[in-house]
């Protein structure tokens, strides 16, 4: 990441984070699936899903 | 969202996207004086981010992350508040450091390196828990 693309970052997260918005970076999504083909990842239970692990949009969506 | 000092749920639970969640539900229940622990996933299991770090000083609550039995703790402790700015760029000089210093580390501990090293110096208590194998 070069200085420039630094500060744009900072900027953007924190315009963002006043806004009552969090914007995750995209190395957690690109984690979550690099663990999703390693096999690592438990199932995860859902309560709108009762059989069976949730289709992965809905595991991949993030909750507050 | 849960009060700190009543245990309740404020507001319902946000359902966001894969890299954003919108708490602004959550913002505009925030009473001043008032504290609050605001719990989120990562669904990469990876610890905080210069936006979590932004956002929990941007609205003075607690946050916290919870996922595959690893729970990540952010908190303010007493004292002069660090601006959002200066803890989101310290957040990436330390990811940018680590990263070229340590390529192969996962990201994981990456990151929860990351806040070994910088949560004193920002005004920050930084905890992290995992799930013992038994």
């Amino acid at each position: 990441m070069t200085p420039e693309e630094r500060r744009k970052r900072v900027e953007h997260v924190v315009k963002m984070a006043k806004l009552g918005i969090l914007v995750e970076p995209a190395y957690d999504r690109e984690e979550w699936r690099a663990q999703e083909e390693a096999g690592e990842l438990p199932e995860v239970e859902s309560p709108k899903v009762k059989h069976g692990a949730p289709p992965p949009k809905a595991a991949r969506r993030r909750t507050a | 969202m849960v009060n700190v000092e009543t245990g309740t749920t404020v507001g319902r639970v946000i359902s966001g996207e894969e890299d954003a969640v919108d708490l602004r539900l959550h913002v505009a229940a925030i009473v001043r004086d008032r504290r609050y622990v605001q719990f989120h996933t990562h669904p990469g299991n990876t610890s905080f981010s210069d936006a979590d770090v932004a956002v929990l000083l941007s609205w003075d609550q607690i946050q916290a992350v919870g996922v595959d039995g690893t729970w990540y703790a952010l908190s303010r402790v007493d004292g002069p508040k660090t601006p959002a700015r200066k803890a989101a760029d310290a957040f990436l000089s330390e990811f940018n450091r680590l990263r070229d210093a340590h390529p192969d580390l996962p990201l994981r501990e990456l990151t929860h390196q990351i806040w070994l090293t910088i949560a004193d110096r920002l005004g920050l208590r930084y905890d992290r828990v995992q799930r013992s194998e038994t």
